[in-house]
């Protein structure tokens, strides 16, 4: 029977969870470091429920313009769901990270300028007004990010933790967040979630990654971690 | 519910408000919405009393105990019209505007209609259920919005980050 609330979780469940995604994180912090050129660390993660309305505030609140990557995770097949992840970028990061990728990328005219995409407000870019090269840029390194992770969480757990493609959105945080914690929690008043902070040496370019474990198959995964002792 | 001078009362996800309009006078806000549908209804002829739900998810899950009435179609639908009655408003006189139930991600692995549209079609059922008219909508796509709604008027003015801010 499903509960209002995500399973409780005991203090040694929390610390299991989060060494596994400490391991996710560093992963991550290489992967990135090496697509881009620069030294991105990730810290380390925080692992907590939150109510599902306070979600939004970690990425800037409900109207915070975000460039995000999100993909569904399963255990190898869609009947098998383990949760999702969201790589979430402030616009003018997504720019940065994208002259890091693409250096020399072409900048289109005037409403579509280097930074005019990622600026706030009403110039802000639909995916649609990207150029090729710069959303497969993003969807390349939310997938690149993702694999990362998840491969370590997967040598951690010995359990499958496969993504999906990426998608990409740009839009409110709240508008954002509200489908995924919603369609994974099925209304639960909270939503458990692994938040790793990721930025480089500069501080220019910051990014967040939330995993969000489906929590009916939660337990699967922290039995496995049991069984594995830690 | 706690209005500072002019400022909009906030709507929270699975929240139901019903007040007069005179203890709501910045509007009933909500901002970042998604795939979740905004349900505001207002008495059309005294223009005295009003509310907004913020509706999550188009029912309860089989199974799944009711915390919060507000955060399914027709139960939330049902609180509210309750409430703006026990307010003073007139069933009859009572009007609907419904925004949001866009798709935030263009594929979601699940086949038929997205969440957003089912939460539309399920706060229409609840709406006629009542036997209350939808006077406006501004729903689906693909863009989250933000939404401010006044009582008095029954206006709602609606932004989002890459439109012209419009009203209903």
């Amino acid at each position: 029977m499903r509960s209002a609330e995500p399973p409780r979780l005991g203090p040694e469940e929390l610390e299991a969870l989060r060494r596994v995604s400490a391991a996710g994180a560093e992963n991550a912090g290489l992967a990135i470091s090496v697509l881009t050129g620069l030294n991105v660390r990730c810290s380390e993660p925080s692992v907590r429920s939150l109510q599902v309305d306070e979600v939004p505030a970690l990425l800037g609140g409900d109207e915070a313009a975000v460039v995000a990557m999100h993909m569904a995770v399963t255990g190898g097949s869609p009947s098998d769901p383990r949760g999702s992840i969201l790589i979430a970028l402030a616009p003018d990061c997504a720019g940065r990270l994208l002259d890091a990728l693409c250096p020399g990328r072409t900048q289109g005219p005037p409403p579509y300028a280097p930074y005019a995409p990622y600026a706030y407000g009403r110039g802000l870019a639909a995916p649609t007004d990207l150029s090729e090269m710069e959303r497969s840029g993003l969807l390349e390194t939310g997938n690149i990010l993702a694999a990362a992770y998840l491969t370590a969480v997967s040598d951690k757990t010995r359990l499958n933790f496969v993504p999906s493609v990426p998608h990409l959105a740009v839009d409110m945080a709240g508008a954002l967040i509200d489908y995924l914690v919603v369609e994974l929690n099925e209304g639960r008043d909270s939503a458990l979630l692994i938040d790793t902070r990721m930025q480089d040496a500069s501080g220019e370019l910051s990014a967040r990654i939330l995993m969000l474990p489906d929590p009916a198959t939660l337990p699967d995964v922290l039995q496995a971690l049991r069984q594995r002792g830690m | 519910m706690a209005a500072r001078p002019g400022l909009p009362v906030r709507v929270r996800m699975g929240e139901v408000v019903a007040c007069l309009g005179n203890q709501a006078p910045g509007g009933l806000a909500i901002y970042g919405l998604g795939s979740c549908v905004a349900v505001f209804v207002y008495d059309k002829s005294s223009g005295r009393v009003g509310g907004m739900a913020h509706v999550l998810l188009p029912a309860p899950l089989a199974g799944s105990p009711l915390t919060s009435p507000g955060k399914f179609a027709p139960t939330a639908v049902a609180a509210l019209v309750d409430e703006i009655c026990q307010l003073g408003g007139s069933r009859q006189a009572l009007r609907a505007k419904l925004v949001g139930g866009a798709q935030m991600f263009p594929f979601t692995g699940r086949q038929g209609p997205t969440l957003g549209e089912r939460n539309v079609t399920a706060v229409q059922e609840a709406l006629a259920s009542e036997g209350i008219a939808i006077a406006g909508m501004d729903v689906g796509g693909s863009a989250g919005r933000s939404l401010v709604a006044r009582i008095e008027s029954g206006m709602v003015r609606i932004t989002s980050l890459r439109q012209d801010p419009r009203e209903l």
